[in-house]
């Protein structure tokens, strides 16, 4: 049985990527806190936040990284993209520019994280329809594509915010269940937390320490 | 050891070498030729089996002569033994021994020594069983020979069990000898194990056989309702020994311990799927999800009450949810072929219940007209990821109180059958219950039920049970649970069914050696939407002085009463973890220091109150020894013990038992109202009359808006706290600019960074991804690795410092001053801490070919013209002589040469006397911004300044790429002209100025005292610098390597200045 205030099975590393004032950070705050960050600021360097969801009757820990958007930044938050299970591509539905640069973005994910790597496209900032630059339809397609599960959202009003963290997590635990993601491959990004004393796992439900990965 | 043992061990070490375990003695029931036996475990080491010897014994026992064996019997997995009670002087134990191929009764003496040795027994066909899990077959060969040895014997006279007839089928007997025989209902008291088995002895009367066909039912039923069901319709007439015989292997058999618990056979033996449970031992069936929350399709009456789930063994009629649907006759939904719901004992899962909710909502009329808000609840569940601890700290934000009408009902009916109508016990309430629980004792007084806890009456009082309640509204059975003659019945209301959870019963016998069921308690316990119920039944010690048995019994019942749940580590007992304990029965405390009469006389006169004094219960309760913080009310009704069958008049019989309150209801809990506590005079068939009460007890309702928002609110502070508990820092500044950084002037910022978390954190710099250092070369930072408690402050000091490894870059625009750095908490984020700043460039560190090319100074220039020289000179020496005019050598080496040639060529340690670090930086102004007349500092600085120049320069004087050749023929003078003048011009010219200002001061030595071998050392290391990529492998080299190549370095610069050069 559990010790703490709550258990779970699983553990979900995601990674959230984006151009700069996309509203990665919102995103990840809206999604933990339920609340929305009216002066947020640039991130510079990297969030962590984590969150117990529910899946199949399975509870999941998210562990999140939220990189830093700016261009400069690009090279350092490669780092992270290791070991994701779970990606989630921000755009803002009123900056062209941010929707323009997702393949770049997305050629990023696709080559430093594992082939089964879920990737989530964001449209976010969907509250502000009256300054849409970005339709619907075309980041649809684009997602359709590319093979990339998609919504619409607002990390203002929190809407399809939860959709987004926990479809990702039903695809990933599904890609679990039919056998395609192999939990005991190195960057599969998941760990299975069995119902063991937790003495032995003290560390499963930390962040990845830095000296382990080789960056 | 035991003298038996020790002949019986010398009798089967006889043909072989068995040894005998253990050995009882005793005789055989029934018993024709009177003797006497022995009874030995005996253990064949070979195979690692046992089997059970009977030897028929001639007195005394003396040698192995003394025996001779008249049966064995494997030990194998179906071996079943049943203990009976012993015999009334407490002196001969019954056993009945049941295996596939052998039956029969013994009696042994009633001693510990008989107790061990059947749980020896036990103990072996355990690992059989053990062994068939395994797949492994347990060896049995070795006792053919007995058995053929026995086969041999044939036709024996003594032999009770004459193996000959022993096998045959037994004929059948008739319904009319079983009628007619009344010597066959007198061995039912006599002889309570006759069975299925000991029928097949052929030397009984048919009598006798037919009384075993009776025996048999009752032992079958148990785990066979369907031939119960018959039983009980009386559809059938007694079944045949035949029948019975060959039910018999079907049986899923039983065995019984010396607890007198009744262990089913393992679920591999069985039909049915094998229970998921884990945690119970083999032989214990215990609720699991597989057998709860059953949705039974009843075609069959309405009225009618199914046993849901295995055909197992007895106990699984306790541990099955009973689903049973009462309906008011002539409504709607009489005919309806419905799902009922049933409750689960353990919890749920999500999906199902909200489909049987929906299938129930369905069906409930809305007659409760007083629930407004009510009716629209649906059942909450517990989400999986928080502890029900937590939301249960914030229960009243998310529940209401709602009052719920109890009956509780308790009767001792002296084991009579359900022959009367139980309306005016339970049907005389205006309000319909919402719950019901009911409780009886002394259901079945039978050696059965006491024995093999089976008992007809129970389906026959549970019919009634819900025939009467089926007259007042559809109810639905919670939980049956009965020990012996203990048996509790709850039954809700259908509408309610949803919202009870947890359902789990136990029992605890405390009657004979402290454990049998005949005395003790049953309880069941579950969760009525928000507010944990727990029911008690029990009947304690009779008698009247024994009243400090009853609170024993009463602290026994407390103790050892468990209810597993699946959400709770420990397990909840009657008085941890229930908010409403509710303890009815015949608790059997009686009023004591008074004479028959007086106490009539009270009764009589209506004093209750008076009487109450010397009502045991009372004083018990008042000194706290027993019920301790239990309530009941007061007792406005006549004692309901003791009276006449079928009257109301007191107990006539010789004992003229003192009138008693024995059948009581107690409560306890904060939310519980009692209406009305009362006796039912008109119920009259036991010497008992039952009691009643009316509870209105407030339970907590969980509304399910407000739940799922503390809930989600609790989940969220959860998830904050843990991300709270994230380690944090904060930072002074996340970028640092750095103005006007010069050549080998370091510039230091600092920054602070505060442990603002709530965690001792370690924070330290990191590597970026493929970087082999956290930052730039040119950068240094103090400290790199902090551990910080929290509100402690650090300051961290990052340094730009370039210098001759650095400045090339700088200059020729390959490198700027800017660097992301890492700063990695452990088991947290990452801060990054951004640097810039820009770098004044200077002629250290630019090349020779710029050099050459620059007429001014280089601080007039702009970074790109600079960098457009530095870009241009890269092995293109002709290029440049299409713009401007080239030097022959960068003034700024001719400066400082001059300087030192007019000034120095006779000052002592010239070269080796170290410079002051201000004049260096006053001379690399002089050279980088502006040229003044007169060199600023003293010679030496001058002359280190120099060195440091030719250090800094971006491709030493030898370029890297002659590097080592030059090293190679550093011993041939010939072979080192020859290379020096594949070497770009510039370079060539700067070589020979300094080789001649070289010999020019050694022209001084006597003044200067410097030496050739001296400055050929210095200047080699100068001239030759090992080209980057050779920098690292050399360092790994070793001491003597290095001086080798310092040596070599030296003799190449030495052969130009002791030989005259000249292109």
């Amino acid at each position: 049985m559990a010790s703490g205030p709550y258990n779970y099975s699983y553990i979900f590393k995601y990674i959230i990527i984006g151009d700069m004032g996309v509203g990665k950070s919102c995103l990840l705050h809206q999604f933990t806190e339920k609340k929305f960050m009216a002066d947020c600021p640039h991130t510079i360097g990297v969030e962590f936040g984590t969150r117990i969801i529910e899946v199949s009757g399975q509870k999941i820990k998210l562990q999140i990284w939220d990189t830093a958007g700016q261009e400069r930044f690009r090279a350092v938050t490669r780092s992270y993209y290791r070991g994701a299970a779970g990606a989630l591509m921000v755009y803002d539905i009123t900056r062209r520019s941010t929707y323009n640069h997702l393949s770049s973005w997305l050629t990023d994910a696709r080559n430093l994280t594992n082939p089964n790597t879920v990737i989530f496209l964001i449209g976010n900032k969907c509250d502000l329809e009256a300054q849409r630059d970005v339709t619907y339809e075309e980041a649809k397609q684009f997602a359709e594509e590319n093979g990339l599960l998609f919504l619409e959202a607002s990390a203002k009003t929190g809407e399809h915010v939860e959709e987004a963290f926990l479809d990702t997590a039903k695809k990933i635990y599904q890609n679990i269940q039919d056998g395609s993601l192999d939990l005991n491959a190195a960057e599969s990004g998941v760990q299975h937390k069995p119902a063991a004393p937790r003495g032995n796992q003290l560390n499963t439900d930390q962040p990845p320490n830095k000296e382990g990965c080789p960056c | 050891m035991d003298a038996l043992i020790s002949v019986v061990q010398s009798k089967v070490a006889e043909p072989g070498d068995l040894q005998c375990l253990d050995c009882v003695s005793g005789t055989l029931v029934p018993d024709l030729s009177n003797g006497k036996y022995a009874f030995a475990l005996v253990h064949c080491p070979a195979v690692g089996t046992q089997g059970l010897f009977v030897y028929r014994c001639q007195l005394p026992v003396k040698d192995s002569s003394d025996l001779t064996l008249s049966k064995v019997i494997a030990i194998t997995s179906e071996f079943q033994y049943v203990i009976g009670t012993p015999t009334v002087d407490q002196s001969i134990l019954q056993v009945k021994i049941n295996s596939p191929d052998s039956a029969l009764v013994i009696e042994v003496p009633f001693e510990p020594k008989s107790s061990n040795f059947f749980m020896n027994i036990k103990k072996c066909a355990n690992v059989c069983i053990e062994r068939m899990k395994q797949s492994i077959a347990p060896q049995f060969q070795w006792l053919d020979k007995y058995k053929a040895q026995l086969m041999a014997a044939l036709g024996s006279p003594k032999d009770p069990f004459e193996p000959a007839t022993f096998y045959e089928t037994i004929p059948a007997s008739t319904p009319a000898q079983t009628s007619q025989s009344s010597f066959g209902d007198a061995f039912v008291d006599l002889d309570p194990f006759a069975d299925l088995a000991s029928s097949r002895i052929p030397h009984r009367t048919s009598e006798y056989v037919s009384s075993a066909d009776r025996n048999s039912e009752l032992l079958t039923g148990g785990s066979d309702p369907a031939l119960r069901n018959s039983n009980s319709a009386n559809t059938l007439p007694a079944m045949s020994s035949q029948n019975s015989y060959v039910n018999c292997p079907k049986d899923p058999g039983f065995l019984v311990d010396f607890e007198g618990n009744i262990l089913t056979r393992p679920a591999y033996v069985h039909p049915a799927p094998p229970k998921d449970d884990s945690s119970g031992s083999p032989w214990r069936q215990s609720d699991s999800l597989s057998d709860s929350n059953r949705i039974s399709s009843s075609s069959s009456s309405s009225s009618e009450s199914k046993t849901l789930g295995s055909l197992r063994g007895f106990e699984d009629d306790f541990s099955d949810i009973r689903v049973s649907t009462l309906k008011p006759t002539g409504t709607q939904y009489e005919n309806a072929s419905m799902a009922s719901i049933t409750t689960s004992s353990s919890t749920g899962s999500f999906e199902s219940f909200t489909d049987q909710s929906s299938k129930s909502s369905t069906l409930i009329p809305e007659d409760d007209t007083d629930l407004a808000g009510y009716a629209t609840i649906k059942p909450v569940f517990k989400p999986a990821g928080i502890r029900p601890e937590i939301l249960k700290r914030r229960e009243a934000e998310y529940t209401f109180p709602h009052n719920f009408r109890v009956f509780v009902g308790t009767w001792n009916v002296n084991g009579q059958t359900a022959s009367e109508d139980l309306g005016p016990w339970l049907n005389v309430d205006e309000k319909q219950a919402d719950i019901y629980a009911i409780g009886f004792q002394e259901l079945d007084l039978s050696k059965e039920a006491f024995l093999f806890n089976d008992s007809v009456r129970e389906d026959e009082w549970n019919k009634a049970i819900e025939k009467t309640l089926s007259r007042v509204g559809a109810y639905i059975q919670v939980k049956l649970i009965r020990l012996v003659g203990m048996m509790l019945l709850v039954f809700a209301k259908e509408r309610h069914a949803p919202f009870i959870q947890n359902v789990i019963a136990d029992t605890v016998g405390t009657g004979i050696m402290g454990k049998m069921g005949n005395k003790g308690g049953v309880a069941v316990r579950f969760d009525f939407h928000n507010t944990s119920f727990c029911f008690v039944n029990s009947h304690l010690a009779a008698h009247m002085e024994e009243f400090e048995r009853r609170n024993q019994d009463y602290s026994d019942i407390c103790s050892r009463m468990k209810f597993e749940l699946a959400s709770h580590r420990q397990p909840l007992s009657i008085r941890k973890g229930h908010e409403v304990i509710i303890w009815m029965g015949d608790l059997n405390y009686r009023i004591s220091d008074l004479s028959v009469d007086v106490v009539k006389v009270h009764i009589d006169s209506g004093n209750f109150k008076g009487l109450m004094e010397y009502d045991q219960l009372y004083r018990q309760l008042r000194i706290e020894k027993v019920f301790k913080g239990f309530k009941e009310g007061a007792i406005t009704f006549k004692p309901t013990y003791k009276y006449d069958p079928g009257t109301d008049n007191w107990d006539t019989s010789e004992k003229q038992r003192v009138p008693a309150w024995c059948d009581r209801i107690l409560y306890l809990g904060s939310n519980i109202k009692q209406l009305v506590y009362r006796s039912h005079h008109k119920c009259k068939l036991s010497d008992h009359k039952p009691v009643s009460s009316l509870f209105d007890i407030t339970v907590k309702v969980v509304d399910e808006k407000k739940f799922k928002q503390v809930v989600e609110e609790e989940i969220r502070k959860l998830d904050r706290q843990e991300n709270d508990a994230l380690p944090q820092v904060a930072l002074s500044l996340n970028h640092l600019e750095f103005k006007d950084v010069r050549y080998m002037e370091p510039q230091t910022l600092t920054l602070d960074v505060a442990n603002v978390g709530q965690v001792n954190t370690v924070a330290k710099f990191v590597n970026k991804l493929e970087d082999k250092h956290f930052c730039k070369d040119w950068l240094k930072v103090e400290p790199v690795e902090v551990f910080m408690m929290p509100a402690d402050t650090m300051e961290l000091s990052l340094t730009v410092q370039v210098d001759k490894n650095t400045a090339a870059a700088l200059n020729s625009g390959e490198d700027t001053l800017e660097d992301i750095l890492v700063f990695h908490l452990d088991n947290g984020k990452d801060y990054y801490i951004t640097v810039s700043g820009n770098y004044t460039p200077s002629s250290f560190g630019a090349s020779i070919e710029a050099l050459v090319q620059m007429h001014g100074v280089i601080g007039e220039m702009s970074p790109e013209e600079i960098k457009k020289l530095e870009a241009g000179t890269r092995g293109e020496e002709a290029r440049g002589a299409d713009t401007f005019e080239r030097f022959d050598i960068p003034k700024e080496i001719w400066m400082l040469v001059d300087h030192l040639f007019r000034n120095a060529t006779k000052t002592e340690n010239l070269f080796s006397e170290e410079g002051l670090h201000k004049d260096v930086l006053t001379i690399r102004d002089s050279l980088d911004i502006g040229m003044p007349e007169e060199m600023p500092g003293n010679v030496h600085s001058v002359a280190e300044t120099l060195l440091m120049f030719l250090e800094s320069l971006r491709e030493p004087v030898i370029p890297y790429e002659y590097y080592n050749k030059c090293l190679e023929c550093a011993n041939n003078f010939t072979l080192c002209k020859q290379v020096l003048s594949q070497i770009p011009r510039s370079h060539r010219n700067v070589f020979k100025y300094l080789a001649a200002f070289i010999r020019e001061l050694l022209m001084f030595s006597d003044e200067n005292k410097l030496d050739t071998k001296t400055l050929a050392t210095v200047f080699g290391e100068i001239f030759l610098r090992a080209p980057p990529s050779e920098r690292e492998a050399s360092l790994g080299r070793g001491r003597a390597h290095m001086q080798q190549i310092s040596r070599k370095k030296a003799t190449f610069v030495y052969q130009f200045i002791i030989n005259e050069y000249d292109e």
